[in-house]
């Protein structure tokens, strides 16, 4: 039977994320003017909260599913703008989850470990790239070399997974993965990147100069195994998109009503004010988003991630916090320029969801190569 | 707890009504369009679906989710024809609504010929749902000493040859009112309609109340009232369902198309900017049906759902005449002439999209 109610333990994990990011919200523009500072793992005001992903994990038989909650929670960080609490969500763990072998998975799982895919070259074709890794026949070692560019949690992490051609006397070219650890001879950070959003979160360039590192570390993820991490993460990105225009929209709506304007759900487009249906209209394309990136979720806890659903929601979701965030300014006018509210912020923050992890473009092209019964090649 | 899985007995329904429409509606479709009537035979066969009986007969076993029910079975009747899907749904927003929130007699009174085996069509009009100006004027709901007196116009009634009531809703002294209205009743004038845009069938006419006195046990629900919000969103997810209908057809109907066109050596789906437009009308319609059944089963569990309707139906309004013109556009040409039904989509999509009332689910 469909059902979108919430269970009672659904709605308690998401009404104390929710009080948390409001919480946070006091920090969120802390990195406006530091981006060369991390995030702390927990604001001062985590103490005494309860950690709404441990509760997930403890009651999750109570929830709706730990992959739909888990995403809304997300939602709930980027609603107050910074986590309360972090909570990294990296996707060379997840390539590690299902790539790695047990051994592996043993030495490394606790560790944060980016993912290192894009190169100056190559981004939405990652096939594309360049980076090498080359057997070193004596030592067994692999030797890496080659540049990534817009690593997330590149300066917080542990290690990252990086993808590189494989250099191997007896094998043909392909494309593998392997992690490199910090502190590793060779491997550089480059000084955080400076963007027009999400100025917190921790994004630089990766550089391996004949970076050598253990045959155990050649953890054997190939580009489709990369993209099939991707499944997962994709949704949680378009709930990212939610969460931030959630805020716009609450923050517009809310000085409407001091203007005397609120949501009049009977009211025709010819009998109400401009700006409310305009919201309206937006707040319409918000649940739309919602439905989709829960609904690849549930498909997600049944069986497994699932490509189409996921560049779905993804798709949804980039376009969203594009198109409210445009229109929240819009509305507002020039009331919604200062940085003395939120919307500037929101605005610019909210145009990275269409780019990373595969761009609006990219995603369009797997849902209409699904649709038409395209491989690849005859649509690219 | 969230799921998006069908019960088997919706699935049941849904291949029934799929079937149908399929087998006999989507193929008359055109020759009711031109001939701007739905035959009788088309009306028999739909009905005997059994979709308005089973909300007007008391003695069909209840079913879990009978609004979600009743928006799949829309959905399916839309893509075989939206035209006979509104006659439907028209008779089941009246019948629901009675069924729902009527007097025990009223029930008695009027349900049992929506129960029988003969179509018999009704319609729900918002009074004032148009344009700001001159309609307010020209409506007046007074209350007399044992009803209400009512001068008004409701344009835009369906089946207006076929229609036996209407249950007619409209503002007195501030609040909703609604209130029965038999087309046999003195002062009553149906008109017919020049022609119109699109769901042409449907047979329209303009209704009169040339200064009626309704009695009050003609008020819904009688002296206790009725939540009139309920049948507004009942009458917003059954818009959305039929949308997302005539959406999936448009959308199925053009991708084969799109790959077999050649032009300039290549069909036209490989091509990005065609291909991303079936992309993008792919995703618009899986979000519409979700919304739609959404406010259908959040109805189910009586919970107030005046957002998650309107919303559904905004964006599946907007979505669908998105849709709708893009089917037109990937056909050219063919999508301009009445050979095909891309064009007569794309005028019942503005038809359906800017309805309110009228149906329910």
């Amino acid at each position: 039977m469909i059902s979108f109610e919430f269970t009672e333990r659904d709605r308690q994990l998401i009404e104390e994320a929710r009080r948390q990011a409001k919480l946070a919200a006091k920090y969120a523009r802390d990195f406006e003017n530091a981006e060369d500072s991390l995030l702390p793992h927990a604001y001062p005001e985590a103490d005494g909260c309860p950690d709404v992903r441990a509760e997930l994990e403890a009651f999750v038989h109570e929830t709706s599913g730990h992959k739909i909650i888990n995403a809304l929670l997300y939602l709930e960080d980027w609603y107050g703008g910074v986590p309360l609490r972090e909570h990294r969500y990296s996707l060379g763990n997840t390539v590690l989850k299902i790539a790695g072998t047990a051994e592996q998975y043993d030495r490394w799982h606790d560790r944060t470990i980016a993912i290192g895919l894009t190169e100056p070259v190559g981004g939405s074709d990652p096939a594309s790239v360049r980076t090498t890794a080359r057997l070193d026949p004596a030592s067994r070692n692999w030797i890496i070399n080659g540049e990534k560019i817009f690593i997330t949690y590149a300066e917080g992490c542990d290690a990252v997974l990086v993808l590189a051609r494989v250099q191997h006397p007896e094998q043909p070219q392909r494309l593998s993965t392997f992690i490199v650890e910090k502190g590793t001879p060779g491997f550089n950070v480059g000084p955080q990147i400076r963007k027009m959003g999400i100025r917190w979160e921790d994004t630089a360039a990766l550089s391996f100069v004949d970076c050598r590192v253990p045959a155990f570390n050649h953890v054997d993820g190939d580009l489709k195994k990369i993209l099939q991490s991707f499944n997962e993460s994709r949704p949680v990105v378009a709930a990212y998109a939610l969460g931030v225009s959630r805020a716009a929209l609450d923050y517009t709506w809310t000085r409407l009503r001091d203007a005397g304007i609120a949501p009049d759900y009977n009211a025709r487009l010819a009998t109400q004010p401009a700006a409310a249906a305009r919201l309206l209209a937006l707040e319409a394309e918000w649940e739309a988003t919602w439905l989709t990136v829960v609904h690849a979720k549930w498909i997600e806890q049944r069986e497994g991630p699932g490509k189409v659903e996921s560049s779905m929601a993804k798709a949804m979701g980039g376009m969203l916090a594009r198109r409210v965030t445009q229109a929240c300014i819009e509305v507002l006018g020039a009331a919604g320029l200062s940085a003395a509210v939120p919307l500037e912020k929101l605005f610019r923050d909210a145009r990275i969801f269409d780019i990373y992890e595969g761009t609006g473009e990219i995603q369009r092209l797997i849902i209409a190569r699904h649709i038409l019964g395209y491989s690849p090649r005859e649509l690219n | 707890m969230i799921s998006f899985e069908l019960s088997e007995e919706q699935e049941i329904a849904r291949c029934a009504a799929a079937g149908l429409a399929r087998s006999t509606l989507a193929p008359a479709a055109r020759s009711a369009d031109e001939a701007a009537q739905i035959p009788s035979s088309t009306l028999n066969e739909v009905w005997a679906l059994g979709i308005v009986q089973a909300v007007a007969d008391p003695t069909f076993p209840t079913m879990e989710q009978p609004t979600v029910l009743n928006a799949l079975v829309l959905e399916e009747l839309a893509a075989g024809d939206a035209t006979v899907a509104a006659a439907i749904a028209a008779s089941v927003g009246f019948a629901k609504a009675v069924a729902e929130q009527g007097s025990d007699r009223q029930r008695d009174e009027i349900l049992p010929s929506f129960a029988s085996d003969a179509p018999r069509f009704a319609a729900v009009v918002e009074l004032d749902a148009g344009l700001p100006d001159g309609a307010a004027a020209r409506t007046s709901v007074t209350r007399t000493a044992n009803g209400f007196r009512l001068v008004a116009n409701a344009i835009m009634v369906p089946l207006g040859t076929e229609c036996r009531y209407l249950l007619v809703l409209a503002k007195c002294d501030g609040s909703d009112e609604a209130l029965i209205v038999p087309l046999d009743t003195p002062g009553v004038a149906v008109s017919q309609m020049e022609g119109t845009l699109g769901l042409r069938g449907l047979d329209w006419a303009s209704v009169s109340f040339n200064d009626i006195i309704v009695p009050a046990s003609m008020r819904l629900g009688e002296a206790a009232g009725a939540n009139i919000q309920r049948i507004r969103d009942a009458s917003r997810v059954a818009l959305c369902a039929m949308l997302s209908g005539l959406s999936r057809t448009v959308l199925d109907f053009a991708l084969p198309y799109t790959k077999t066109r050649i032009v300039h050596g290549e069909a036209i789906a490989r091509k990005q900017s065609v291909a991303f437009k079936l992309a993008d009308m792919h995703i618009a319609l899986d979000a519409m049906r979700w919304m739609g059944l959404k406010a259908a089963a959040e109805l189910d569990c009586n919970r107030d759902t005046p957002r998650s309707a309107r919303l559904a139906q905004i964006y599946a309004g907007d979505a669908a005449m998105r849709i709708a013109d893009e089917g037109v556009q990937l056909f050219g040409g063919h999508g301009f002439v009445r050979d095909l039904p891309l064009e007569m989509w794309y005028r019942n999509a503005r038809s359906l999209s800017v309805l309110d009332g009228l149906v329910g689910a």
